[in-house]
């Protein structure tokens, strides 16, 4: 399989160093780092990301517990989103002769 | 380190060893090659890694080591006995298996040397490493012979030969096969063995302090040649008193030369005219179900016993459960041929009385090759027996209402 971007070697190379240094450096801790990329690999709906993040938590001492609590706020965020999409005003005034003061 | 962090590395797990550890409070440490979300999530620490590269995995346990009191190493996967005693001496657990009695049993040829230059068993046999080398070697046999890999299992590439040809093919069947089931190199040397001529049991023991005690025997059918394959046990199997004496001291001498302190073991064997000979050694509970059958008759789980004794404990202290009944069997669904599987599979989803389970690993209709191994085998039914009808009966009768037939 050969990447999209790799057909520009610069970029892909400038890419590789940015991607590392996102996910392995950076000033979070190791924790916080792969907490971003479970809440990411949910919301991404990436289900690969998702189980190597899985065991990286795991093995880092997350419980199921956080890990459901992540996916919760990713779900909460994602449904709060869902609910906004068809938003739209509704009066709640049902005194139809309202305007009788107009 | 605290009590909470007391931990268990399980290594590519075969059966329940997950549930198992759990239910002893301990936390769990996953060793495998791919682990499934299901599994990662079933467990405290999920460790992907790859198997046959047993050094990484011992760096791997020890820094493991240093987070966590790693109190046992166990798996009952047959190919993985070696690694987990290979990781326990290096972490500097003394209670389980030696690294060398665990490839003492896990190499066939190591067993065999071993057992005939310590003259507790001396089956005639010879190593040969090309179909060449087999025709000298064939001078000191008489026909038929079993032709085996050294080091695979599940009767893989396990030959009967009535001929020199067949040697010859079946030495070049496993040279063309470069590894065994799980990707190790297929060992250079490859056994020669004579036939043993008569009905074939298999030996469920324990071993704690070098002192074996037999938990239960059990009978096993196999399939007419040119396959060895295992298509049912049943358990128990009840010897003369002179026959037990014997198989509990050959069993009880191997497993000392061998090198098994403190183990479950599956010993296969078989009576002969020349009496009781051993076909191979296990370090771990049997397989195909065998632990089921045993727990239903005396109660014993052999893979928690085998837990426990990894743990230090003793048969006095061994967890012991209700027995269920009297016997037990298991029979195993084959195709005998390649071709399209016709069978009645009512059962398998009413129930019958005496069936305690039951899975089929095929959809009526379904093109199937032949069965040529305990790993391409299309279900099995386990059944109970009662006070009246012994469980051997009891199964037959349920395999034959599948009316399984390839075509």
């Amino acid at each position: 399989m050969i990447l999209v971007l790799a057909l520009n070697n610069k970029l892909q190379k400038e890419f590789d160093t940015f991607f590392t240094e996102a996910l392995e450096g950076g000033v979070l801790s190791e924790r916080d780092r792969i907490l971003v990329i479970l809440a990411t690999a949910l919301a991404m709906e990436d289900a690969n990301t998702l189980k190597n993040a899985v065991l990286t938590a795991k093995q880092l001492g997350l419980t199921n517990e956080e890990i459901g609590h992540i996916s919760a706020i990713t779900v909460a965020m994602r449904g709060q989103k869902i609910n906004g999409l068809a938003s739209f005003n509704v009066s709640t005034s049902t005194n139809k002769s309202s305007k009788c003061c107009e | 380190m605290s009590q909470s962090k007391s931990a268990i590395i399980l290594v590519a797990p075969r059966d329940n060893e997950i549930d198992l550890v759990k239910a002893k409070g301990f936390k769990t440490i996953l060793f495998r090659k791919s682990i499934n979300l299901e599994e990662a999530f079933s467990v405290d620490v999920p460790i992907e890694v790859d198997l046959n590269n047993e050094l990484l995995v011992v760096e791997k346990s020890i820094e493991l080591a240093e987070q966590y009191d790693i109190q046992a190493v166990f798996t009952m996967n047959e190919y993985r006995i070696p690694l987990c005693a290979r990781i326990s001496e290096a972490i500097g657990l003394k209670k389980g298996l030696s690294l060398q009695a665990a490839l003492n049993c896990r190499n066939k040829k190591l067993t065999r040397k071993i057992l005939y230059d310590s003259k507790v068993d001396q089956v005639q046999f010879v190593l040969v490493k090309s179909p060449d080398e087999s025709l000298e070697a064939l001078k000191q046999f008489s026909f038929p012979v079993i032709v085996k890999p050294s080091n695979d299992s599940g009767s893989q590439l396990v030959r009967r030969c009535q001929s020199q040809d067949e040697v010859v093919q079946a030495i070049q069947e496993i040279k063309n096969k470069n590894t065994n089931f799980i990707g190790q190199p297929i060992d250079p040397e490859i056994l020669i063995e004579e036939y043993l001529e008569g009905p074939e049991f298999s030996v469920e023991s324990v071993t704690i302090n070098g002192e074996t005690t037999i938990i239960a025997i059990t009978e096993k059918k196999i399939t007419s040649p040119p396959y060895s394959i295992e298509i049912g046990h049943t358990v128990p199997y009840t010897l003369s008193s002179e026959d037990y004496q014997s198989v509990h001291q050959l069993i009880s001498k191997a497993l000392l030369v061998l090198g098994i302190q403190n183990a479950v073991t599956h010993v296969e064997i078989k009576k002969t005219s020349s009496g009781w000979h051993i076909i191979e050694v296990n370090a771990r509970p049997g397989g195909d179900q065998i632990p089921k059958l045993v727990r239903i008759v005396t109660g014993y789980d052999l893979a928690e016993l085998a837990l426990h004794i990894a743990l230090g404990g003793t048969l006095r202290d061994a967890p012991k459960h209700p027995v269920q009944a009297p016997s037990a069997a298991i029979r195993f669904l084959i195709a005998d041929q390649p071709g399209t599987v016709l069978i009645n599979d009512t059962i398998f989803t009413e129930g019958h009385c005496n069936l305690v389970d039951g899975k089929l690993n095929v959809h009526p209709g379904e093109i199937v090759p032949q069965t040529t191994s305990n790993y391409n085998r299309l279900g099995y039914i386990i059944a109970q027996g009662s006070s009246d009808t012994h469980a051997s009966e009891i199964s037959e009768e349920i395999l034959k209402s599948l009316e399984l037939r390839i075509i």
